[in-house]
Formats: C-alpha cells, structure tokens, sequence
C-alpha cells in the first residue's frame, strides 16, 4: 500500500511503531504529486528539497521516541498563506514572483511540531471565488470528475486531500472556502472559530471573517491538526485566549439534539443533495438523536450582508498592493478581484455607506443573535454543505450572483465567526457534503458529533479513480 | 439604484484601477447584477440592531511600546520584495509637491 493512502491517525501509529518512516511518507506524497498534478493542477509549488530534509529531521525526533500529533506528517498548505522562503502568490499574476519573508503562524506551528511541507496548493485568486476557476494560473479540477471544478477557493488543497497527495492540507476560509471545496471533493472541511487560530501570514481578504482552515480525511484528523494549530498569537490582536482544544472521543448521538433550520425547506437544492440530506436525518434519527426544527429568519439576508461587507473589506485590503512595496502594478489583479474591489469602493462610497455597509453590518448583528438563540434549544445546526454536487467548468463565470449563491448555507457561520464542519456523505457519482455548526469556541462538541456522524455517511473509504 | 459607465469610470479611478471601454461595459453589468441582489438588504428589519463590526469580544489589546528586533534574513528578504529601493528603505514616487 502506498502510504500517501493513510489517514493521520493510521501513519501515527505506524511512525510511532517504527513501521515506517516519515521520509518513506513524504517520498510518497512526493511520487502522487508527481504523478497526478498535470492532470489535477492541485499544487502550485513543490518543495521537494525541503520536504526531504524535515521529513529526515522529522525521523531523528522520532528515533529520540519524542511523540505529537503531526511528527512526520506531510502536508500541502493553500499558497495564500506565508512560507518563508517559497513563492506566494495567492494564485495571482499579481504576486507571480513573490517569496514570503516569514512563516504564517500557523504554518510556524505545523513546522515546530514536526510536521512536513510539501508545497503550495492553487486556489481562487487571493480566495475570491468558489470554484478555482478565478486562478491566474488555470483551474484545479476535481478528483472525481476532470471535467468539473473542484469547488473553492480552496480547492487545491481539497483535490490534494481527495487524490491522496498529502495526509492533510490547510486552506482559508472566509464566507466557505474550506467547507465547499471539501463537499465538492469528498474530504472533511473544518473552519475553526474566529479566533481560535492565528491569521497572522495570511493573505487578507476580510479580516473579520478571514479563518485559517483544515481539509482532512476525517473529523479525527482534523482534530489532530487543530490541537497543533489553535490558540492566542501574539501577532493577531483578533485571535482569543480560550482553553487548550483537546480532540475529543466520538459523541453519543442518543437524544443528541440536533436543530434544523425551516428556511432550508424553501432554499434552492438539487434532488440528489436533498436526497442524501433526507437520508441522513433518517439515519440521525435511528440513531437517537432529537432533530429539532428551528427558524432562522435571517438566513435569507445573510448572503446578501456577506456580500457587501467582503468586498468593502477587500476594497480596503487590497489597497497594500500598490506596486511599491511588493508584487507588480494594479494592472496584474484578475476580473473578479477588479469586480470585488470595485464593488467594496461602490458600498463604501459616501451616499451608499449607510444603505449598504452599515446596513450590512445590522444584518451580521441579527444572524449572530438568532445562532445564539438557536442554540438554546439544540447542540448542533445542520444544514447541506452546498445546494449541489461539483458543476462543470464555465456554469458560474459568466454570472457573479450564481456563483456567489454556491455559499448560501456556508457564510451565517461565517459571520457569526461560529466552528463549522462539512463531513461527505456520500462520495458516488459524485461527492455530497453535509454541514454542522457549533457554539462558538465549541469545537470539541462539534469534532465529537462529526465523528459520530461519519460512521452514518456512505461510501467514506471510497477513492476517486485517477 | 442604476449604475452608469461613469459611475463605474469613477469607481476605478478610486480603486486606482484602468478599465478599457469594454471592460467598463462588462463591469457596469456585472456590478449592476450584483447590486441588484443586495439590495434586497433594504428590506431586513434591522433598524433597531447595532452594527457588528468585529467578532472577538476582546476590547483593548496592549503591550509595552518597545522594540522588537526583527530577524535579519527576514528583514532583507522583506525589503528584497520592493520595487524600487535606497539603501534599507523603500522608494516611492513623491505623492506631494
């Protein structure tokens, strides 16, 4: 078996065995980016030199029987997150030559803890999108079908994950960036809490949702990840002092109880995603848990706030790429980032500031105020990951709104800064994703139930066929 | 609200961005579209809410106002990035007469 195969939690205890070595891993990862990235254009940059040498580094810790959760293990990080000494460039013309300076912290905290860096993974332009097909430099496409996107903006890091490249990646998250892709390409997809991870050395978009994020094989190795990245930063004022995270054992689902928002009965679903959604509330059910109907009324304006306060922010962000201090003129940024910026600068704009911005943020107040009372009354909130399976190249280009309705039940969590997961349901024909939200700062009730919901999804040792 | 090739002209001159004539074509429609769906936000009931700004219920963060030495390769490598420099600054046209 090839060990690129493996789950975290499976190469753990073979490394701790002495069963096998982590520059065996990595070698690998290495031999599956080779082999597949032409046909995937998952990864951006291989650093193969360096990925050798941590890995050997990773090996001499292990032979001292030191022990920790990532300790060898090979990694691929979304190239919108600062490595130091590798070109990032945020998937945009843009940034085509940039080297990063220094380690984003989260990536600083992967290294430490031994973990191995295999390169970067291709993405929307500095994440503006949701199906990679806004990268400068060609679009990523989904294991499972090479004639669709892979979903995004993380969608390298979630064909990576998919097609066995790595053992996990990182990816950023904004209003859904990890969760779709990880739907779309059957893979676990966790956006943590605002907060609970560092964003310091990752590329802005909206600061006030900007998340670092985990795509995993499973909710138990993305717990494992987490335990590794999580906690305050000195370098971000926003990130918070909470209590250590600990990955937590699988939930009880037995009069779990389980909210189910009623907006979702009039939102724009496929079958085949109503379908498998139907399915597993039949299934949580059997189980025991307790589906619990909730109202959520503003879930309908909740896209419509995410959209005028992104662009604001990104208007203001992206001001820094002036040519000056780094990356080429403003004539390198790419048709949606242009859009996007030129959007913000229209909300903001003195005369529209009030009517939409501002308005805006009310709406962000509302959605926070109704999770919270949501949450009175369950311990989780489903909903589907995306209103439908991976689309075909081109079926969003030409229309902004459609695209941007891909994250409809993706950024209330988002703006409420609320720990997310999306777990596949099914894999076959194509992957179907299902979300949970959770408290915030809740991410061991939320690791513990998507455990505990894994073992009712179809197909979950199912690989796509490359 | 209708937005006009000016309004669009107008927004890329704030942005510091330069649009061809069919790009400003392009844009107007798209932005148009975009606009359109939010405006729906004029009809939330939310004149009572305060605006949320920020999440972290974090009011103050402070720290002593001293000097942290940044590490030299690091520093280099930061200023290697510009486009134009002199010496350990970064040079930029002159903004002020």
């Amino acid at each position: 078996m090839k060990l690129n195969l493996l789950t975290i939690a499976e190469a753990r205890q073979r490394l701790d065995k002495g069963e096998i070595s982590s520059l065996e891993l990595t070698k690998d990862c290495l031999a599956a980016i080779k082999r597949l990235n032409k046909k995937l254009n998952a990864c951006l940059a291989i650093d193969e030199a360096g990925a050798l040498k941590a890995a050997k580094a990773a090996d001499a810790r292990l032979a001292k029987k030191e022990s920790g959760a990532l300790l060898g293990i090979p990694f691929l990080a979304k190239d919108n997150i600062m490595t130091k000494g590798l070109i990032t460039t945020a998937a945009s013309k843009m940034l085509g030559k940039y080297v990063a300076p220094y380690d984003a912290t989260v990536i600083a905290r992967l290294k430490k803890a031994g973990a191995v860096l295999l390169g970067k993974t291709n993405l929307d332009e500095f994440a503006h999108g949701a199906s990679t097909e806004y990268s400068a430099f060609g679009p990523t496409k989904n294991p499972w079908d090479l004639t669709r996107v892979p979903g995004g903006s993380s969608g390298g890091s979630a064909a990576a994950v998919a097609a066995d490249l790595c053992l996990f990646a990182l990816g950023t998250d904004t209003g859904g960036s990890v969760r779709h892709p990880s739907a779309l390409c059957g893979v676990v997809g966790l956006k943590p809490s605002y907060g609970l991870c560092s964003r310091f050395g990752l590329i802005a978009m909206t600061s006030s949702t900007d998340v670092p994020g985990i795509l995993a094989k499973s909710s138990e190795d993305s717990a494992l990840v987490l335990s590794e990245i999580e906690g305050h930063d000195e370098h971000d004022a926003t990130s918070v002092y909470s209590k250590k995270f600990k990955a937590p054992k699988t939930a009880n689902l037995k009069n779990l109880k389980i909210g189910l928002p009623k907006e979702l009965a009039s939102a724009k679903v496929s079958p085949a995603v109503r379908k498998e959604f139907e399915r597993f509330k039949a299934e949580l059910k059997k189980a025991g848990a307790k589906l619990i109907p909730l109202s959520l009324p503003s879930t309908d304006f909740a896209l419509a706030a995410y959209y005028v306060i992104t662009p604001s922010e990104i208007s203001s962000n992206l001001g820094r790429f002036d040519g000056l201090r780094f990356g080429n003129s403003r004539a390198y940024f790419g048709a949606e980032v242009r859009r996007r910026i030129m959007l913000g600068t229209y909300c903001l704009s003195a005369g529209y500031y009030d009517a939409y911005y501002l308005r805006a943020q009310k709406v962000r107040t509302k959605v926070i105020e109704e999770y919270a009372q949501a949450f009175k009354r369950c311990d989780i909130i489903l909903t589907p990951t995306t209103p439908a399976p991976a689309f075909k190249f081109g079926t969003n280009t030409k229309d902004p709104v459609k695209m941007y309705l891909e994250d409809y039940f993706l950024v209330p969590a988002s703006l409420a800064g609320l720990p997310a997961i999306s777990i596949p349901l099914s894999k076959k024909p194509l992957p179907i994703g299902v979300q949970l939200i959770a408290p915030a700062l809740n991410e061991e009730k939320l690791l513990s139930v998507a455990r505990a919901c894994e073992s009712l999804t179809i197909d979950r040792f199912s690989k796509a066929n490359l | 609200m209708k937005i006009s090739n000016k309004d669009i002209e107008h927004l890329a001159h704030l942005a510091r961005l330069e649009l061809t004539d069919k790009e400003t074509n392009q844009y107007r429609r798209e932005i148009s579209g975009i606009v359109r769906y939010v405006d729906h936000l004029a009809s939330a009931n939310v004149d009572r809410q305060t605006a949320t700004a920020r999440l972290s219920k974090i009011d103050n963060v402070l720290r002593p106002d001293s000097v942290a030495p940044w590490d030299n390769d690091e520093r280099a490598a930061a200023l290697k990035q510009a486009t134009r420099r002199s010496g350990k600054y970064i040079s930029v046209p002159r903004v002020l007469e």
